[in-house]
């Protein structure tokens, strides 16, 4: 694409009516003439200046900041209104008139919630003209008490706003939702936009069994099931000052595409909050428990079908089916040692070790009339539970802004971060991972005799257990590598100019470019489980991958702000351009010349690859908002997008959204003295979205394989041929989602109550499905425009001040959703129509089906007759349902959590606890735990030698045949039975305590020092309730977008301990 | 002022002129691939992939009672003649989603164009060949809107009875086999048989044969005649003649890899099967069996005690579990099942 053609051809020609436009800008330029107004801000409390309130005109994006001392300077004409606004405080208002000074004093504000919101394009508005819902969340939040990836801080923190850890290492992905699930086999993540400009948040998780259209990227040659990460892990929330989270469609409406689930709005630091230099350094510590979930049986040990293990033979290890322990008993295991046959408890607290994660983050910030800048050097330590998964994040962060007139200024931010994950461990798979052999590990196992014979006479695995794809957790360690190296720069200038003082003109450019180089033996020479390499040669696979991204976009806004008695009207337009290109280099090589030389030169069988995306996406845009006085707000917006990924008939989709305001506080004389602030909002918003058709997909394109073939006279030949599985459709069209939303906010009782709640319906058409084929078509699935769904819901933030005094204060916030979504139609609406979205290792399956709740959990349930009793087979096995049935959604239905603040003179103690309720999951864990023996429930009968099902026979006869006990649990595999390991997959936590003591006010007036605080942090606190047995419900394994409720053995959840230190020089 | 919205005007109405999906139908051009490819490359493919996939070995050699293992799990199906979806389903999908895929393909790009009339015809009696694979295995199939995805846009390709399908591979093998003619172009680039027309028509020929005696005790006329038919050709006589899939480095062989090493430790020669070898004083018996005398584990089966003399092979029996294993083995004087026939 030419870039020489950007920005203006894209709004230019939505507004063909250029001359109209210039006409307009002419009719309004008015000539009432600026005056300097200058003038002090303090704390109505302490009467101390207040440094860093934001002062702008109001309805325009002009302002200027407090100094150390609260003073600020701005120039404004009479007709102007001065919005002050400052985080902890609530915002005040005031009319210039003929005045050059003017005093203000300020509250504390009973929200934490900012009073000035950052919207969409970066433009910052007062909370109150908004007609839809909107969070926002200050920089503390995020550093106090925090984690590697900074969203998963915020779990249990935002109303209708579901976070995800996954349990996959302190560099893995962190899953959000927000307002639940819409998309039926596409993508749900929200667009991260920092500064006004969208950044990546590519998912570099493996999808296994995911057969849906997922963008997350996996990795070739198998054996690699690691969590790579997300986009959002190479932010370090030092730098953060505010983020707001945009929650429907209306506050996207004018990202449009990548919007239609939410937009989360980042706002670094650009200057300081004095003149002069300061300086802060911020220190974190948190040291890592591993948390142990287990409640295995440790009666009956290691062996199979009631048989411990007396010869070193490898058929157990995996096992625990053997026999009661008894004291003096002995087992022969794979070395052919003679060991105690006893219990080995404490597999988890015994493998895994103590993470921890150190940050320091210094910054230097300035600021002066005109401008000021923040830099930030960070670097991040973590050390994972594994001992050689390692994690460094240095970053550096720059912010700036500078007036260079007072019609000319420009600001801009960089990011760059160097990152370093060093072997993030590979889970959620059946076979290789650590964490699936070692939870599956026979209970009666020496874990030391494992670490001691990691390896056989001849330097391989020491084979320990017929399972053979259990690989031994010691030996994994120190065979098994993997290194991720990213470098990234994300950033974007933007220059404004002043037409008039009551309109501008902002240019700006982001780009957002990452290189990732990945390397990882996928299978360690010696893998019990790979075959022999021929004869000169060693086995192993090795994988080199190197990936480049890079994303621009352009926007250009214009932007104006108008008042004409009690009317006012602030309108923008704008354009952007987005493009987006990423490519891969990756060579495979199988078996190599020299041991432990993993190179891709070394490798005997090479298999290369080289692949290039990319698309763009061409938008104009436009909004108005027509305010009656302050309290009437009316907000209509327009944008049109055009999408490379379709054909020219299909790639154009334009969608309005209009929202209001109506704060019925200020509309009438006199209110009743308990109420402050009362607002009734109202929106309904259209998006259109091609994010789930991938480039390409349109046509049919072939290819030839890497590698020859030879004919019968060894003469090498190509081999080509159609490539990909999903069957091209042309006409594919933008999906479109309608969101429709009510909301109420109320301040009462001097701020000590405050209510802000929204009720919502969100309806996808159109949705980009996945649909499966027949495999007989050559193809197994296509893309076809069809889904639908709906979203219903309801989200509330309640704040209480229950106790208020001079020197003790306990806040309380509550804050709760329930969603449901539901799937209206797939290729018909006939209700039962389904589809298939990902599959559990191999029993059980997510659907989506037409009339039921999106993310059914499908597998085989037990057989029963028509009276509900268990049926069993001749053999006394229980049989099991004669095709899929379902067992419930796997979204929750209910996610919030409960705050409990307390400041006492300058301590300040939290405490919160969060909960998911309303969900189901297949455990994966349990379902080996099962199989293996090691669940509690495979008891039953140990002692009888065997079970004798309670239940009727298929002849409705009483069950009386015993069966062994191994095959009657085993079920679960042999007949893919998930009745047993399907749970309620909600729970509460005591997330987090946060426990603060503020030096500052120790500090002697003359201290270098300005600023000190100490913080004690603990995350992950107490589980307070659960279902599922012997997990966490959250380490779910599986990053990819949509598997949910799939849970297959991740890295066991770990409680965190640490300290913040935060000093201002 | 005045100027500088004259300045804004002018930008617009130049601007204007240009669309706002400018060079799209270009970038959605896949650069790293292709529009076509010569199809021969494409029936390489198809032929390349013919070999079967491990799972459903797993199960159908307990079917013929070649192999069998006593453990649990993937391997059960076959021991008690259990359905295991996840391993029979394997070559349905792979045939369909690559054999079929690839010859239709070469099928539609090939029809019409008289010069590669040889690969023509050589995709038709490799897609007979899958065909007769799929119908064997699996009854009635999809088979005359097989493969017609991209081509016709079938998603949902109707099945076919076995009779109508087993008439049109009768028909297809028997045209397509007089169709080879070495006059015409050869196509050397063929991986199966560098395109010599006279192994070709060999499989074509051989290939009737099986489908021939395959009809012998439902329809014993049609048998007869397409045997007849068949054996009018050439067919195989040598082992030069034989439709191998020469797997290498790069193009593994699934099923050498299951026994080799995955599932090495879990395998053991069946007791029909050795039986019957055994009866018959059958030579390879002695190849393709080894017993690791004394071995009491797995990693005991090492070379030092491999004896590989037929008298000595002692098969393991069907439908035992590995409790129950242990007990027959006691009751054939073996210390350990391990030392049953791998």
């Amino acid at each position: 694409m030419e870039q020489n053609q950007l920005i203006g051809h894209l709004w230019a020609s939505s507004f063909p009516r250029g001359a109209l436009l210039a006409g307009l800008l002419l009719f309004f330029s008015s000539l009432v003439m600026a005056q300097q107004v200058s003038g002090t801000v303090s704390d109505k409390t302490s009467g101390q200046g207040i440094p860093g309130v934001l002062v702008l005109i109001k309805g325009t994006t002009t302002g200027a900041v407090t100094d150390i001392d609260g003073k600020f300077s701005i120039s404004a004409r009479s007709t102007d209104t001065l919005s002050f606004s400052s985080t902890g405080f609530t915002t005040v208002d005031e009319y210039v008139g003929n005045r050059t000074q003017i005093t203000v004093s300020m509250d504390a504000a009973v929200l934490e919630l900012g009073e000035m919101v950052v919207t969409a394009l970066g433009i910052r508005k007062e909370s109150k003209k908004l007609g839809y819902a909107t969070t926002t969340v200050g920089g503390e939040a995020l550093t106090e008490n925090r984690s590697p990836n900074f969203m998963n801080t915020l779990q249990g923190k935002v109303a209708g706003v579901n976070i995800s850890g996954l349990g996959t290492g302190p560099a893995g992905t962190s899953k959000i939702r927000i307002r639940g699930q819409s998309s039926i086999s596409g993508q749900n993540n929200p667009l991260i936009v920092v500064n006004g400009v969208p950044i990546d948040n590519t998912n570099f998780g493996t999808n296994p069994g995911n057969a849906a259209a997922d963008n997350s990227i996996g990795v070739r040659g198998g054996g690699n099931t690691s969590d790579g990460g997300d986009g959002l892990s190479s932010i370090n929330p030092d730098d953060i000052e505010s983020m707001t989270i945009l929650k429907g469609a209306t506050a996207a409406a004018l990202y449009g595409s990548r919007a239609k689930d939410g937009v989360i709005m980042i706002t670094t630091k650009t200057r300081g909050k004095s003149k002069g230099i300061g300086v802060s350094f911020n220190s974190n510590y948190t040291n890592e428990t591993p948390l142990d979930f287990t409640d295995y049986q440790y009666e009956y040990g290691q062996g199979e079908n009631g048989v411990r293990p007396t010869a070193p033979n490898p058929t157990s290890g995996q096992w625990s089916f053997g026999e009661k322990f008894q004291p003096g008993m002995t087992q022969v295991l794979f070395d052919g040692v003679n060991v105690p046959y006893e219990p080995q408890f404490d597999r988890v607290r015994n493998f895994f070790q103590n993470g921890s994660n150190l940050t320091n983050t210094i910054s230097l910030a300035a600021a002066t009339d005109k401008g000021g800048f923040n830099l930030s050097f960070a670097n991040m330590d973590n050390q994972g539970i594994i001992s050689n998964n390692k994690f460094n994040r240095k970053t550096v962060n720059l912010g700036f802004a500078y007036d260079l007139s007072s019609k000319l200024s420009f600001t801009g931010n960089v990011n760059y971060s160097n990152e370093y994950n060093q072997n993030p461990p590979n889970i959620a798979n059946q076979d290789n991972p650590i964490p699936t052999a070692l939870y599956n590990m026979a209970n009666s196992m020496p874990l030391s005799l494992l670490d001691e014979k990691k390896y056989d006479a001849a330097g391989n695995e020491f084979v320990y257990s017929r399972f053979r794809n259990r690989t031994n957790p010691y030996w994994t360690i120190a065979e098994q590598f993997q290194n991720i190296r990213r470098d990234r720069l994300f950033g974007n200038l933007a220059l404004k100019y002043n037409l008039t003082p009551w309109l501008f003109v902002q240019g700006r450019v982001g780009q957002d470019y990452w290189s990732r180089d990945q390397d990882f033996n996928n299978f360690p020479t010696g893998h019990a489980s790979l075959a022999a390499a021929p004869a000169g040669f060693v086995n192993g696979t090795y994988t080199q991958e190197s990936r480049r991204f890079r994303e621009t976009n352009m926007d250009l806004l214009i932007s104006g702000s108008r008042t004409f008695g009690k009317f006012g009207i602030d309108f923008n337009v704008g354009g952007n351009q987005m493009y987006r290109r990423s490519d891969l280099n990756s060579v495979l090589v199988n078996d190599f010349v020299v041991r432990d030389l993993y190179t891709v030169m070394n490798g005997r069988v090479k298999d290369p690859i080289y692949g290039l995306s990319e698309r763009a996406v061409n938008s104009v845009y436009g909004s108005a908002e027509i305010s009656y006085k302050s309290f009437l707000y009316l907000n209509v917006t327009a944008r049109n997008d055009w999408f490379s990924t379709l054909s020219a008939e299909n790639r154009s989709i334009s969608y309005p959204s209009v929202s209001g305001s109506y704060v019925f506080s200020e509309s009438f004389g006199t209110l009743p003295k308990w109420l402050k602030f009362g607002k009734l909002r109202a929106a309904y918003a259209e998006v259109g979205s091609d994010t789930d058709v991938s480039p390409y997909a349109n046509n049919l394109f072939y290819g030839i394989n890497a590698n020859l073939y030879p004919n019968p006279a060894g003469a090498a030949q190509p081999v080509g041929g159609s490539q990909g599985n999903t069957l091209p459709n042309a006409g594919l069209r933008p999906m479109r989602a309608t969101e429709a939303e009510i909301g109420l906010e109320l301040r009462m009782f001097d701020n000590r109550v405050s209510l802000d709640a929204a009720v919502y319906q969100k309806t996808t058409n159109d949705q980009i499905v996945s649909a499966q084929i027949s495999d007989a078509s050559g193809f197994t699935n296509t893309l076809i425009n069809s889904g639908k769904s709906r979203n219903n819901g309801v989200e509330m933030l309640l704040n209480l001040v229950p106790i208020k005094s001079s020197n003790f204060r306990w806040d309380l916030s509550f804050n709760g959703s329930y969603n449901i979504t539901k799937v209206l139609s797939l290729l018909t609406d006939t209700p039962g129509e389904r589809i298939t979205v990902g599959t559990h290792v191999f029993n059980g399956e997510l659907r989506q089906v037409v009339g039921q709740e999106m993310g059914q959990i499908y597998g085989f349930g037990y057989r029963r007759d028509a009276q509900g009793r268990q049926v069993f087979g001749g053999n006394g096995i229980p049989l099991r349902t004669t095709d899929l049935i379902s067992f419930g959604s796997a979204l929750p239905k209910w996610v919030g959590g409960i705050n409990n603040g307390f400041v006492y003179k300058n301590l300040s103690v939290s405490f919160l606890i969060d909960f998911k309720l309303g969900n189901m999951m297949l455990s994966g864990t349990n379902f080996n735990a099962y199989r293996h023996g090691l669940h509690k429930a495979t008891l039953q009968g140990r002692a009888e030698g065997g079970v004798v099902g309670v239940g009727v026979n298929d002849k409705g006869e009483t069950n009386t045949v015993k069966a062994n006990v191994q095959p009657y649990w085993e079920v679960v595999r042999s007949l893919a039975l998930i009745e047993p390991v399907v749970y309620n997959g909600g729970y509460w936590k005591l997330r987090q305590i946060t426990a603060g003591y503020d030096f500052g006010k120790h500090l002697p007036a003359n201290s270098a020092i300005k600023g000190l605080k100490l913080s004690f942090v603990a995350n992950n606190v107490l589980m307070l309730k659960k279902w599922v047995d012997n997990i966490d419900p959250e380490t779910f394994g599986y990053s990819s977008d949509n598997l949910i409720g799939m849970e297959s053995t991740g890295l066991p959840s770990t409680r965190s301990l640490g300290f913040n230190l935060n000093v201002q020089f | 002022m005045k100027k500088r919205f004259h300045y804004i005007f002018l930008m617009l109405v130049l601007l204007m002129t240009v669309a706002c999906d400018e060079g799209f139908d270009d970038l959605n051009i896949n650069q790293t691939a292709a529009t076509s490819v010569n199809p021969v490359f494409s029936l390489n493919n198809a032929v390349i992939n013919a070999s079967f996939v491990s799972t459903i070995v797993q199960n159908e050699i307990g079917i013929v009672q070649q192999m069998v293992s006593p453990n649990s799990g993937v391997l059960t199906g076959a021991n008690f003649n259990q359905d295991n979806r996840d391993g029979t389903s394997q070559n349905w999908i792979r045939y369909y989603r690559t054999v079929i895929r690839f010859a239709v393909d070469v099928l539609e790009s090939t029809k019409d164009e008289p010069t590669r009339s040889n690969l023509y015809n050589m995709a038709r009696i490799w897609k007979a060949h899958a065909m007769m694979v799929m119908t064997d295995s699996y009854g009635d199939v999809p088979y005359t809107e097989a493969g017609k995805g991209y081509s016709e846009q079938v998603l949902l390709p109707k099945y076919d009875t076995q009779q109508a399908i087993y008439n049109d591979i009768i028909k297809e093998l028997t045209e397509a086999t007089a169709a080879l003619d070495a006059a015409k172009t050869v196509e050397t680039a063929d991986v199966l048989y560098g395109g010599n027309i006279t192994l070709w028509k060999k499989l074509g020929n051989s290939l009737l044969l099986r489908a021939g005696m395959r009809l012998s005790k439902v329809d014993a006329a049609l048998a007869q005649s397409t045997v007849q038919k068949a054996l009018q050709g050439s067919i195989m006589d040598a082992n030069a003649d034989n439709c191998v899939i020469r797997h290498d480095a790069n193009y593994t062989n699934q099923v050498g890899n299951m026994l080799n090493a995955t599932e090495a430790n879990n395998f053991y020669l069946a007791a029909p099967f050795a039986n019957h070898l055994k009866n018959t004083n059958d030579p390879r018996l002695g190849s393709i069996a080894v017993r690791y005398v004394g071995a009491k584990s797995g990693p005991e089966q090492n070379a030092a005690r491999a004896n590989i003399d037929p008298a000595v092979q002692i098969g393991m029996p069907f439908g035992f579990d590995n409790s129950g294993i242990v007990a027959e083995a006691a009751k054939a004087g073996l210390a350990s099942f391990t030392i049953f026939l791998k």
